[in-house]
């Protein structure tokens, strides 16, 4: 670990000194003092929040931008190994840029951009060992993107795990994307659509939609936040199954002052599971924060506590 | 038939977002274009919040490097009555002429925060307030309204001084905005430590 570290810094000097590359690397997550949310989750000592929280992530860039490289390490802290997740390299040729290696990802599917609700997201094909060809500035508006895997046993059924993307600018105000998740060895390709509208100053609209073929079933949702310079308020819903799964939540925020806002978070699931908490949120500076939580649920998902529920929590996201 | 009424209404909530986006605009409003620059310190207490994983506009601090990047930042407030043309041009230049920063593109400023952070989340989060706060390009139009856009010109920290920051708006039916002064030290409006 403490290699692995030397060895990231010693990287990121050197770029720093470099004329030709810029370097980056970064760590981010958080690691709960208290945390009373379920008994699986009940630990009275310093923990990782979690899986996928703590992330390390190294990114080499060449100085115009043509060339570079990254390595992500998800759970550093939780496994104390570096493991990475996901890695590439990618190159740009014209308008065309091309990333090989372990991928986390596309641009082409639209996420909750606040994140509040998370147990339903669109499909995201873009992962893992594959070739993502895409256009390397948009086109008119468009940017399009291939992925293909590199996982598959013949060249037949790679291709038949091909994934497309693309979205668009319209005007200013808003972005639509849609990615098709080709999956023909199991006849469950899933294609989705999304919209991100942002052409009010301080509103930001979103949301999905998806086809899936296995059990020719829908998803999707739609959420939003208005925010001023002291509050923000917004909500979202999600649902799966032909929406007989739901979830809906709602956040308000105030800032008591630039450092310090105070959260409030209602949610109720088509389970019939009610949750709300509240927050309070200190920002020390330079990526570092304190966050505490208490808030009431009333069950039901498995091993959560019912009753009142707490945590509190340091957060981090430095750069070396 | 069940897909098609959800995408029936999928195609409503676009609808009733464009809608919306048409009816924003505020009548009675005199033309003027102005241009400002800001310090660190005034982006802080600004709009988008102390938060470096939320505002863009906060130049990034590295725990072993220190200040590795200087942003020299620009305000640009644009208020028209009707629809016009705009076009925007800054440069950070010394007393010899030779260029000391580089204008920033939004797309590239998207890009140079993507390169600089992991966690997908915080990275959409500040991606998308340069969406909506971020001047679209050096030529752009504009329907009537009130606007408030950033520009950024970046350069390796510190920027030698002495240095003048030139900025031109031209907005068609307004006489342009022009702003031509000097760079201030790098410590004014900036932490003397990593806090």
């Amino acid at each position: 670990m403490k290699k692995l570290i030397v060895l990231l810094l010693t990287i990121a000097m050197v770029g720093a000194v470099s004329a030709q590359v810029t370097t980056s690397v970064s760590l981010s997550g958080s690691v709960y003092l208290w945390n009373k949310q379920s008994a699986a989750a009940d630990k009275a000592t310093l923990s990782p929040n979690g899986a996928g929280y703590d992330i390390l992530k190294f990114s080499a860039t060449g100085k115009d931008e043509n060339y570079g490289l990254f390595v992500q390490d998800n759970d550093l802290i939780k496994t104390v190994a570096f493991n990475p997740d996901y890695w590439a390299v990618w190159y740009k040729v014209s308008m065309v840029k091309a990333s090989m290696g372990s991928l986390n990802g596309g641009s082409f599917v639209q996420y909750f951009n606040n994140g509040w609700l998370e147990n339903y997201d669109p499909t995201d094909a873009m992962y893992g060992n594959g070739l993502l060809v895409e256009t390397a500035a948009p086109i008119s508006g468009f940017n399009v993107g291939v992925y293909l895997p590199l996982s598959g046993a013949t060249i037949v059924n790679t291709l038949k795990a091909t994934s497309a993307g693309f979205n668009y600018a319209v005007g200013e105000v808003a972005t639509v994307c849609g990615q098709a998740n080709l999956d023909f060895v199991s006849n469950a390709t899933t294609v989705n659509i999304g919209f991100d509208y942002t052409g009010l100053p301080g509103l930001d609209g979103y949301g999905w939609f998806e086809y899936q073929q296995a059990g020719s079933a829908v998803a999707g949702g739609v959420g939003g936040q208005y925010k001023t310079k002291t509050w923000r308020a917004g909500a979202e819903f999600e649902g799966a199954n032909n929406f007989a799964n739901w979830d809906v939540v709602a956040n308000a925020r105030y800032y008591v002052t630039p450092v310090l806002f105070v959260q409030v978070r209602p949610e109720y699931r088509s389970t019939g599971r009610f949750r709300v908490r509240g927050y309070a949120n200190y920002a020390f500076g330079n990526g570092f924060s304190a966050e505490a939580m208490a808030g009431y649920d009333s069950n039901p998902a498995a091993g959560a506590y019912t009753g009142f529920i707490s945590y509190a929590k340091l957060g981090y996201s430095v750069s070396f | 038939m069940r897909i098609k009424k959800y995408f029936l209404a999928f195609a409503l909530i676009l609808i009733a977002i464009a809608l919306v986006s048409c009816a924003s605009n505020p009548k009675n409003i005199g033309p003027s274009a102005s241009l400002s620059v800001l310090s660190q310190a005034d982006i802080k207490n600004g709009y988008l919040g102390s938060s470096q994983n939320e505002n863009p506009y906060m130049e990034p601090l590295s725990l072993v490097r220190g200040r590795q990047t200087e942003f020299v930042i620009i305000r640009i407030n644009i208020s028209i009555s009707s629809e016009a043309s705009v076009n925007f041009y800054a440069s950070v230049k010394n007393e010899t002429g030779e260029n000391l920063a580089d204008l920033k593109t939004k797309d590239e400023f998207i890009r140079f925060w993507q390169g600089w952070q992991g966690d997908p989340m915080l990275n959409r989060q500040r991606e998308l307030n340069i969406q909506q706060t971020y001047i679209p390009a050096s030529d752009f139009s504009l329907k009537p309204g009130n606007y408030t856009y950033y520009a950024v010109l970046m350069a390796k920290y510190p920027i030698p001084r002495p240095a003048k920051i030139h900025a031109e708006l031209n907005v068609s039916g307004i006489s342009p905005a022009i702003l031509d002064i000097p760079l201030a030290d790098p410590s004014v409006g900036r932490p003397k430590g990593l806090f």
